[in-house]
This record gives structure tokens, sequence and C-alpha cells, in this order.
């Protein structure tokens, strides 16, 4: 998908998509009080209108064969740095409810800003920053619920 | 309840007690930070504040904090849009759009500087309509049943036409979209759950919180990652107090918005989120150059505070005349209110006229501490724009996960957010629109039950619309501008390409 035509092909594809599957739930609705308004006419009118659109930029983007427009991929290091950072994050998400927000907070924080520009003090500074702000400012003062993991017995 | 300036004279000098003034200060504070955090808006940190205030032992000191808290949020709530791209909430969407671009330029103190002062002029204009018009307004609103709700939405949805740019295809998409993720849940009316493909979790629907923590602070995060951006700053240089061409810039802006987000504020349900965009496309059709709308165009930044702040006073109208709220802040307010043994409505007036008046005259003070407090922090937000993005974008992640937890503490928020996050990315990489779906997402609700409500009066007849005066002219405008737009964009052979500045 180098180019913007090929993007919006693609795209209006993946949209054209997403309506028929949500048009397909949406014929499972039911109607349990016999309502003038059916409870699926406006999931369904909007996932038949979605999948039409999305066939329109497809054809429409298909049919303007001289444009020169590109998408801006990042370089293969923007790749690596995009991968890693979100691969960070969802290990984070998933690292919240067993070890608790702050202790988590701080990991990502200390690990990410070490991997973004490999100052050892700064991110560890932060991360403890981090915790300490969650627990005491958050957690402790306003009384927010966050997860505290396999810590909130302590 | 009738207008009285003895009454508003004993409000005053309520209001101006140093205790008073003190929790009116305290409120403001705290109202501040806690609109800085994304994902705990207004109505969540009154309601958190609430058990606060009752230690007070004071009626009126605890309202007028809880009504100071109210403002403060709505103060803070840009701070974050503006420094960091996360819109607090919804109502802090549409200042993202273009404060934002100017925290990048260098331009976040006066940035910061305008949202205070015009949040401040339009609070106060706000609180003098309350003062001297509630009752005459507050019928104006209850001509307004679901037909003319459903009819305002319609031509609110007409707005994505302009904020499509010249992406239409891809706005009306988005919109398309937006409208689908509002539906996921449970159905407003019979509360039988739809588009959840019998998961649990979406039955209890998607925020739209998350969902634009998601888009905008995420999806920033990942392109300033994937470009190796070291400052969020686009040139070293930056400003700190505004420009008086700025401040003239803004006056026409300001009084504008004032007047829609006060006018549409007074109508139950209709939330900043909602004037915000209202005024932020008056304001894009007016200008002389409507090119500079989303790179950074400070009258943008300006109308949009202008009309947060006026639709917050004008929610007050309703609520003192009739007890009725007109957005879920309002509602913990009233309850708050009901705490203490006072049931707003008409006989509110009659009984109890000198806390009333206490407490209007407070928002007077209110807004103007509100004003004090805030400009010298400009100092310490814009600052921010200083720190390095190595530093900065961990940080806004996990300001951003904090934000999307607090909003029901539930994890599922999380993942959505990162799931948008993912979303927002490729938007802005295949150069489609942001703000439509936003825009639908938060129309949506009150346009289903607006329209539900509107068939089962006329017996399921569609007529409804085009029958009643003010649901007929705004049908009327919401058509045109469709058409209009329509025909523009369809005219043109072009890519469909969504600039930087239309998101």
């Amino acid at each position: 998908m180098k180019t913007q035509r090929v993007a919006d092909i693609v795209s209006g594809v993946f949209v054209a998509l997403i309506g028929l599957i949500l048009c397909i739930e949406a014929s499972s609705i039911p109607n349990p009080l016999d309502e003038p308004l059916h409870p699926n006419a406006l999931p369904m009118s909007m996932a038949i209108f979605t999948l039409l659109m999305g066939l329109l930029l497809s054809f429409r983007s298909y049919r303007i064969k001289d444009s020169t427009l590109t998408v801006e991929w990042p370089e293969r290091d923007g790749w690596i740095r995009n991968g890693v950072f979100g691969t960070a994050l969802v290990v984070y998400l998933v690292l919240v409810p067993i070890i608790g927000m702050p202790i988590s907070s701080a990991l990502f924080t200390t690990s990410m800003i070490w991997y973004l520009e490999r100052t050892i003090v700064r991110s560890v500074v932060s991360g403890v920053t981090v915790a300490l702000m969650l627990y005491y400012v958050f957690i402790k003062f306003l009384e927010l619920p966050y997860p505290l993991g396999i810590f909130e017995r302590i | 309840m009738d207008f009285s300036f003895g009454y508003l004279i004993d409000g005053f000098i309520t209001a101006i007690s140093p205790i008073n003034i003190f929790w009116a200060f305290v409120g403001c504070l705290i109202g501040t930070l806690v609109g800085v955090l994304p994902g705990i808006g207004p109505s969540s940190g009154i309601a958190i504040l609430l058990p606060l205030t009752a230690t007070l032992g004071d009626a009126t000191g605890s309202i007028i904090m809880m009504a100071a808290i109210y403002y403060g949020a709505m103060y803070g709530g840009s701070t974050t849009a503006i420094m960091v791209n996360i819109p607090g909430e919804a109502s802090s969407v549409a200042t993202a759009i273009d404060g934002f671009q100017l925290a990048k330029q260098g331009r976040a103190g006066p940035t910061l500087a305008i949202c205070a002062l015009s949040s401040w002029v339009a609070g106060t204009i706000g609180v003098v309509g309350l003062t001297l018009f509630a009752p005459p307004l507050a019928s104006v609103a209850l001509a307004f049943g679901p037909p003319e709700y459903f009819a305002l939405m319609f031509m609110g949805m007409a707005l994505v036409i302009g904020l499509s740019g010249k992406a239409l295809l891809k706005g009306i998409i988005g919109a398309g979209l937006g409208l689908l993720l509002s539906y996921i849940g449970q159905n407003p009316l019979t509360g039988a759950s739809r588009l959840t493909f019998g998961n649990l979790d979406l039955m209890a629907g998607i925020d739209f919180i998350s969902v634009i923590i998601g888009l905008f602070a995420l999806g920033e995060v990942f392109i300033n990652i994937e470009r190796h951006v070291l400052y969020m700053l686009e040139q070293g240089k930056i400003e700190w107090i505004p420009r008086w061409s700025d401040i003239v810039a803004c006056r026409w802006a300001t009084l504008r918005a004032t007047a829609i987000g006060f006018f549409m504020g007074l109508l139950p349900g209709c939330s900043p989120a909602v004037t915000t965009f209202v005024a932020y496309d008056v304001e894009k059709r007016l200008s002389k150059h409507p090119e500079r709308f989303g790179k950074g165009a400070i009258e943008a930044v300006a109308a949009v505070e202008a009309a947060n702040n006026a639709t917050s006073s004008a929610g007050f109208v309703p609520l003192f005349a009739f007890g009725l709220p007109t957005g879920p802040a309002l509602a913990v307010l009233l309850g708050g209110l009901m705490m203490y043994g006072l049931t707003p409505g008409p006989m509110l007036f009659a009984e109890n006229p000198q806390f009333v008046w206490a407490v209007i005259a407070s928002m007077y003070i209110g807004n103007f501490i509100c004003l004090l407090l805030n400009l010298p922090l400009i100092g310490l937000w814009a600052r921010i724009a200083l720190v390095p993005f190595p530093v900065l974008g961990p940080l806004i992640v996990i300001f951003a996960v904090l934000g999307a937890y607090s909003i029901r503490f539930l994890m599922f928020d999380v993942w959505v957010a990162l799931l948008f996050g993912v979303v927002g990315y490729f938007m802005r990489k295949f150069h489609f629109p942001i703000v439509p779906m936003i825009l639908a997402f938060v129309l949506a609700n009150m346009m289903e039950t607006s329209l539900s409500q509107s068939l089962l009066i006329s017996g399921g007849s569609p007529t409804i619309f085009f029958t009643r005066p003010i649901a007929l002219g705004f049908m009327v405008l919401g058509f045109a501008a469709i058409i209009r737009g329509l025909w523009i964009q369809f005219r043109s052979r072009e890519l469909e390409v969504a600039e930087e500045g239309d998101d």
C-alpha cells in the first residue's frame, strides 16, 4: 500500500467488510416490546450505509488513476520502535491486574524512557516518581480504586 | 424566580465572606486539577469530592465549593487537550484540534491564556444571563421536545460536512462508524443488547472517552515514536504570554461562541461536547482564513472554550428554575443540593432565596477565581512542551491509561483505548479525518433516543419532524448543508485526503 490510491481502495474494502459484519449482527437484534422503531433499524441502516460508503470509496479511488500521492510509511527503524513500544504497552496492560497499576506503570515508564533515549538515571527516577504519584495521590488521597494486584493485601 | 437586585446584593455579601471565598478557591483549585485528569470529568470529580464538601457543615459553602469544582473542571479539561492532545472529556475534543497544534508551534502559553480569558468572559456573561433571564429562557427550553432535539442533532450531523475538509466521503465513513460504535451495547429505550457479538464487556457499551483518548493521545504518540520525535515543539522558540493581536482577534469569536453555548446549553441534554463543535464550525465558516482551522487558529480555541463555559453556566438555568439537570455533572450537583435538603425548582427561590442568590453570586466570583488561578499556572503547563518526547511520550501513555481506566474502572476501557490508538494511527496514515467519527459518537445517543420518542409520539410517522416549526427549521438547515457539501465534494476528481489540519 505505497500509494494513497491503493490505501483508499483497501480502506474502502475494509470498511465495507465492517459494515457487512455489523449488518449480519444487527439482523439478530430482537424487538421484544414491538416498538415502532425496531431496535435494529438504526444499527442495520448505518451498517448498510457504511458498507455502501466503503464500496464507494474503493470504487472512486480505483477510478482516479493519475494520483501520485503516497502513504508516509516509516523506515525500518520506525517500524521497530513502534513495534517495541506497542508490545511494551500490551505487556503493561496485561501486568496491571497482576502486579498493580503503580508497579506496572513504573516498569513501563522506566523501560520505555530507557529504550527511547538510553538514560538510566532519568528513566529510573521517572518510573519511581510515577509509581509514588499513582499510589499516594490517586490511590491514597483521592481513594480511586486502581488495581494493586498481588500487593492488594499488603 | 424573579430577579431581585436586593437579593443579588445580599447574595454577594454572603458569597464574598472570607470563608465562602476560601471554599470557592479550594473548589476551583481541586476542580482544575480534577479537570486536568483525563477520564475524570466534572461529573466524576464532583461525585468523588462530594463527601469532602459534606465535611464543611454549611450548605451554602458546600454548594459554592461544588459549583466551583464544576467550573474549575471545565478550565482544567482544556489544559491536557492543548499540551498533550489528551482531551480530558468530550467538551475538550474541539479544543485539542487547534490547541495542540498551537502548542507544537511553541504557542502553548498564549493559547492557555486565551482559554482562560475566553472562559472567564463566557462564564461571566453566562451567569449574567442566568441572573436576569432564567425564567423566560427556561420556558424556551421547555418548548423543545423530542422532534426538536432530533432535528437539532440532525443539523449537528451536518457539521460533519465542514469538519471533513477535503475528505468528505472519508468523513462520512468516519461518522457512520462513529454512529455504529455508539450503538454497541444496550438499546437506550428497550435495554436489548445489540452489536455485542455475545460479549459481556460489549454489553456495557463502548465509552466515548476511551475512544477519544485512543484516537487523539495514543495515535499521536505512535506517530511521534515512529518519527523519533525528540521534542513536541516544532521549533525551538516558545511564547509565554499572548499578543494583544491574539486577544483582539479572538474577541468576536468569544462573544459569538458565548451566545451559541449559552442558548444551546439551556436545552436539557445538550452537552458542551455538542455546543463546542457547533461553535467551532460557525467560526470556521465565518473566518476569512478557514484553512487555518485545524492547523493552529487561536480564535478556534477561544470559541470552543467560550462555548464550553457558557454552556456550563446555562445549565444552571433549567436546574434552578425547574430542577432539570442538563447533563451528568449537573445531575450530580442536583444530588448534592438534595443532600442538603434543597430541592431545585420554582419553590427553591421562594423558600431559600438567600441561598440561591448566594450561589449565583459565588459563580461570578468563582469564574474570576478560576481566571486568577489559571493564569499563573500557564507557565507551569507550557513548560510541558520543553520536556523531551522520549520522556513525555511514556508519561502521556500512563496518563492516557489512567484516564481510560478511570471512566468505569474497567481494564476493558483501556484495551478499547489501545485499539483506537491503533485505529487513530492508521486513520492518520490514510488521511481519514478523526473528528467526524467523534462528533457522530457524541450525537448518536441523543439522536436515537429523541428519534424513538418522536416516533412514539407520532405513532411511527416521520412527518412529525416536518410539521413542527422549530424541528422543520433545523431539518431544512441540515439538509441544505448536506446537499451543498456533497455537491461541492463530488464535483472534485481528486483523491480524498484529509489534510493534517482536518483533524
